[in-house]
């Protein structure tokens, strides 16, 4: 064998801005469909959207690689919101009913690589976070209006799922593969008002290309 | 020969923001006490044959977390699931639980460690927002003990340390109904969270 054995070059250190940015993601959740689980973080910018066919945009997803960031980002993960956007809530019955069926048995899970769980928790325990909030009266004598504006936990921009141990954020670094899902293992889900759109945050620091 | 024991190595471990928890019914056949932390993954949750999965528990083992696990224990949050759209039965049920309950924490069966009225331990996160409805004959309730804020719960530390429980340490949590067995009008699953770091294996 000619030539010599040489170690591969280190790959040259980016410039990075580090900015205050959530990774998110969005699924939409099939109304009469049995759901068994969810999976966010997988389907980057462009893909289609499950259940819409219809390709995602910066609206659903910031995330331009499945399952990873991508040379040369990386981020500093803080902790998760889960949001569920009730996009008709003027249906109540149909929203409570689904609020429930979401939150009271799902299992909310965080992996690193495919297959080891870094968190594995009930779903009400990660909040919403920020959403629609206020007063509402009606007068209608009818009797048939009414409407919802509900979410887990106070709303509230530092209303986070803390993931820190000791006030330090966990490192993803821009090839390490990550994921999200919601699962529920003790029976499927099926959802009866419109198709909900839900969505994952990942809280903390991008840092991306000058 | 007589010669010392083997020291066991020790296990490189990951420190994950990651509570134990545990799920009981709020059994309409009637409730004396409230059972946790004993039956762990794979085991019946009610007499009907449903048997625990992990979004009921993420214990593995009975009463304790299991080589080479540890725990760094802060306090306590105990999660009622609502019937929101039947006001009525679930402010009847919420009074029962919260009116006669005692929570108690143990290490080892029989020596309390937190003896406690049920009102005092918060559910934390929680339904929180607005719902308004003008059609006769409907209700809607989203109640729960404290404010839905994840940053509610019983605070066990003192100066702020926590408590460490190590992989073979016995814990049980219980709520029990000392003045009698209360009797709710339907069932309710009732969480009890140990919040804290989990040391789990690589």
């Amino acid at each position: 064998m000619s030539g010599n054995i040489t170690m591969s070059r280190p790959a040259g250190a980016a410039l990075l801005r580090k900015l205050t940015n959530p990774l998110y993601d969005t699924i939409v959740l099939d109304s009469g469909v049995a759901i068994q689980a969810i999976q966010f973080f997988r389907l980057p910018i462009g893909i289609n959207m499950p259940v819409t066919a219809v390709a995602k945009t910066e609206a659903d997803t910031n995330l331009t690689q499945a399952g990873q960031l991508g040379t040369p980002q990386m981020f500093d993960l803080e902790g998760f919101n889960f949001e569920s956007i009730q996009v008709d809530p003027t249906d109540i019955a149909n929203n409570v009913a689904d609020l429930v069926a979401l939150y009271e048995q799902g299992l909310f899970s965080f992996f690193f690589g495919q297959q080891r769980p870094w968190l594995e928790i009930p779903l009400s325990q990660i909040p919403t976070g920020i959403y629609l909030n206020g007063t509402m009266g009606f007068g209608d004598t009818a009797g048939s209006d009414e409407a919802l504006f509900i979410g887990v936990g106070e709303s509230c921009v530092d209303s986070i799922y803390n993931f820190t141990v000791g006030k330090e954020a966990i490192r993803v670094h821009s090839a390490e593969p990550f994921n999200a899902e919601i699962t529920w293992p003790n029976g499927a889900i099926t959802p009866a008002g419109a198709d909900q759109r839900v969505r994952v945050y990942m809280i903390g620091s991008l840092y991306a290309a000058l | 020969m007589i010669t010392r024991e083997r020291v066991e190595s020790r296990a490189a471990l990951r420190a994950l923001k990651q509570p134990l928890f545990d799920t009981a019914i709020f059994d309409n056949a009637g409730v004396n006490r409230l059972n946790y932390f004993q039956a762990p993954q794979g085991n019946p949750i009610v007499a009907a044959g449903a048997f625990k999965s992990e979004v009921d528990t993420n214990l593995t083992q009975a009463g304790q977390l299991g080589r080479p696990q540890e725990f760094d224990l802060y306090g306590f949050n105990l999660e009622f699931t609502c019937d929101p759209d039947d006001a009525g039965a679930t402010i009847a049920d919420l009074q029962l639980l919260y009116d006669a309950g005692v929570f108690e924490f143990f290490f080892g069966q029989q020596r309390p460690w937190l003896q406690i009225p049920v009102q005092e331990i918060p559910n934390g996160a929680g339904w929180e927002g607005t719902v308004a409805t003008a059609n006769v004959g409907t209700e809607y309730f989203f109640a729960k003990n404290g404010i839905g804020d994840v940053h509610s719960y019983y605070v066990f530390t003192i100066g702020k340390k926590p408590i460490p429980i190590a992989s073979a340490e016995n814990f049980t949590a219980r709520v029990d109904f000392p003045q009698g067995a209360v009797t709710p009008s339907q069932d309710y699953r009732v969480r009890c969270f140990m919040k804290g770091v989990l040391y789990a294996a690589l």
